[in-house]
């Protein structure tokens, strides 16, 4: 018997039972769309988070933390900083392409007649060609360490009320930022010194002079009063710096995550200025400077500062599991995106998994219904069995026989079933498109039907339609040929 | 209760025998059994020297598929098929290549005198041409032995004249050919030899003429 034969025959088969066909039939192509709508949801969302890891290019992307503090206490060496001198030596790690710090400062923007008080963050221009900063929704980003331009991002739009991306492209931007520095406390040291020494002239008991306690308690007060001056000039009368830039583009905004985005970012060669001579107002950035003895460091270096995070830009085509472990070494805690998508991928599959046995829990009531049928079949046509096996038909023909006819009612189920749930999967993204533009929500495409999808649903219809058959065709093989002869 | 007991009996190539008996008398079985349809329980079978026994079921499927035609009383036509889909089914299992099929099976219907109802269904025949189509089919596959259980069975007598008719044509050609009947009378006129069973066993045996050739 080939394989027309038994194409040929269980077709004519399940044509001549037209309405018990098309039963059998329906509870595949049922099972089979709710396997394909929902594993297409969640094919669907993996490729939407893939493709948001990839655009961000964060499957070469690599964060780096200072050491966690409460193991630091415990331990007993020096505790790793994560200052400027680790980000040029983790920027030498084979395979570490860019690292660079997120370096953010307070400082009040005017946009327009607009003054706000926000976050600025200060990145190189190398940082901002990556792919974590290409998603512009207009302009471009800045060009130069010292470019005058500025990429400003969705949220502060959001804040200023402007719709249109473009319409902040090339208008100024005051940028002013407070700093403490060494001189306004000297200044102040020195303002109203002459009044001071006058005042301080007519205070002089002139018959102690001779007494040594008179001079110390003398020499006390005024080192506490010059103190005293000077940690009132450091930090009330701290120095405003301000920079004029202008807008080159707008970039998604980030505010969540390992990877965000702040309101106003500048080349870090401009933001440099916002931070010569000066100290840091966080009083936990000038203790670790102070610890570190870089507080006094040379003007620009930036060496005292303290970063809360530094981004390493890798080489995708390096496996990332040595540059972790050379960063672990240093003293430093990771985070990589490509370990998280690795858990992302293992989420994925047990959801699938999950989706797939509720298929396979509809499938397989189909397939009862498919038994069902084929043993009626085998009832009907015990004559023509033994007919078949008078002519000279094997065991093995008739078990192929009715197998044939399991696989056809899953083949056709199958492929109808596919279309069926690739209709549902197209009327579900239509009614969700309309209720993320309701909502104001990006559009984006909830499912997806891959072709492994098409496959794996075809042949998981096909499959359990045979399992499904087994049985039945086990039972028609066994039929007596003389019995069936006898049975009139 | 056995159907078939102690029956011992040879049958030569070429030779037209008669089995004749009552109803119950075994004789379906005796066919069935020579067949390769039924196993019997004791006893053995030899087809020119291969005891029937001795094959596995693949083995004996293709002894049907073969070397033995058979023919029915209720002719056993499948219904929602052709004439000459019924034909073909014979060379399903022979291995005979898919664009012979179809011409052997013509080829066989014309020569039966079928080649208007090559595409009716068997529900659209009357008697003897569902016979004539069952006897093609047991034919077309060009068997060394030809069974037909109670042929006439069914059949009006003109009907019956003509398939018996038929039948002893075809031997007349080289054909072997053993016939279960209850009618004695029309065999007598064919049948090299006849045997008559009764209650399984084998109740008397008249050689009516002579055959030449060998043992089968």
């Amino acid at each position: 018997m080939t394989f027309q034969d038994l194409l040929h025959s269980s077709t004519g088969n399940l044509w001549r039972m037209k309405l018990r066909s098309f039963l059998t039939i329906s509870g595949v192509v049922i099972a089979i769309a709710a396997f394909v709508s929902m594993l297409s949801f969640g094919a669907g969302m993996q490729r939407n988070v893939s493709e948001q890891y990839d655009k961000l290019g964060l499957f070469s992307t690599m964060q780096v933390y200072p050491p966690d503090k409460s193991k630091i206490a415990d331990s007993i060496g020096k505790a790793a900083v994560l200052d400027q001198d680790a980000v040029r030596g983790l920027s030498a790690i084979p395979g570490v392409v860019l690292a660079y710090p997120f370096d953010a400062f307070p400082v009040t923007v005017a946009i327009a007649d607009t003054v706000l008080a926000t976050t600025a963050q200060a990145l190189p221009e190398a940082a901002v060609q990556t792919k974590l900063f290409s998603q512009m929704r207009a302009g471009a980003v800045f060009t130069g360490d010292s470019s005058d331009q500025a990429v400003v991002s969705e949220d502060l739009l959001e804040i200023l009320r402007i719709k249109d991306p473009d319409s902040l492209l090339g208008q100024r931007l005051v940028v002013s930022a407070k700093i403490a520095i060494l001189d306004s406390g000297i200044v102040h040291v020195f303002r109203g010194l002459p009044a001071h020494l006058h005042e301080r002239f007519d205070q002089i008991r002139w018959d102690s002079l001779n007494n040594g306690e008179y001079w110390s308690r003398l020499g006390r007060e005024e080192v506490t009063a010059t103190l005293s001056r000077f940690a009132d000039g450091f930090l009330n009368a701290r120095s405003v710096v301000t920079d004029t830039l202008r807008i080159s583009g707008v970039i998604e905004g980030r505010t969540h995550g390992r990877a965000t985005v702040k309101s106003v970012i500048i080349a870090a060669g401009r933001a440099a200025r916002f931070r010569t001579g000066g100290f840091s107002d966080d009083p936990a950035e000038l203790l670790g400077a102070l610890r570190s003895g870089t507080l006094f460091a040379p003007a620009g270096a930036m060496g005292g500062k303290e970063y809360p995070q530094v981004t390493l830009s890798l080489d995708p085509n390096v496996a990332y599991e040595p540059i972790r472990d050379s960063v672990k070494a240093r003293g430093f805690r990771t985070f990589s995106y490509a370990e998280e998508f690795k858990e992302i991928r293992k989420f994925f599959l047990y959801f699938n998994l999950g989706l797939s046995v509720v298929g396979l829990i509809a499938l397989i009531t189909a397939s009862l219904g498919i038994v069902n049928t084929m043993v009626m079949s085998i009832i009907e046509r015990t004559r023509e069995i033994g007919v078949l096996k008078s002519l000279g038909a094997e065991d093995r023909d008739i078990r192929l026989l009715f197998l044939a006819e399991s696989g056809m009612i899953g083949s056709i189920g199958a492929t109808i079933g596919i279309l069926f749930g690739w209709l549902i999967t197209r009327v579900a993204s239509v009614i969700a498109h309309l209720i993320m533009v309701r909502e104001g929500i990006p559009k984006f495409e909830l499912f997806v039907l891959p072709p492994w999808l098409i496959l794996s649903a075809f042949l998981f219809g096909l499959v359990v339609s045979l399992v499904a058959g087994l049985y039945p065709a086990a039972r028609a093989a066994r039929v007596d040929p003389v019995e069936a002869l006898r049975n009139e | 209760m056995r159907a078939v007991d102690g029956v011992s009996l040879s049958l030569r190539k070429g030779e037209f025998l008669a089995v004749v008996g009552a109803s119950g008398s075994g004789k379906s079985t005796l066919l069935n059994l020579l067949a390769g349809l039924d196993t019997p329980t004791s006893g053995q079978i030899e087809i020119e020297g291969t005891a029937l026994g001795t094959l596995n079921r693949r083995e004996v499927a293709a002894y049907r598929a073969r070397r033995v035609g058979m023919v029915f009383q209720s002719f056993n036509l499948i219904a929602h098929h052709t004439a000459l889909r019924n034909v073909e089914l014979a060379l399903y299992f022979n291995h005979t290549p898919l664009r012979e099929r179809r011409h052997l099976a013509t080829a066989i219907l014309e020569q039966l005198g079928l080649s208007d109802r090559l595409d009716h269904r068997p529900g659209d025949l009357s008697g003897g041409e569902q016979q004539r189509v069952a006897i093609a089919r047991a034919l077309v596959k060009k068997p060394d032995i030809l069974f037909a259980d109670e042929p006439t069975g069914n059949l009006d007598l003109d009907n019956a004249k003509q398939i018996i008719q038929l039948i002893a044509d075809l031997n007349r050609q080289g054909l072997t050919v053993v016939v279960a009947t209850h009618d004695l009378v029309m065999m007598q006129t064919h049948a090299h030899r006849i045997i008559r069973m009764s209650y399984g066993r084998l109740a008397g045996e008249t050689i009516l003429r002579g055959v030449t050739g060998e043992t089968s």
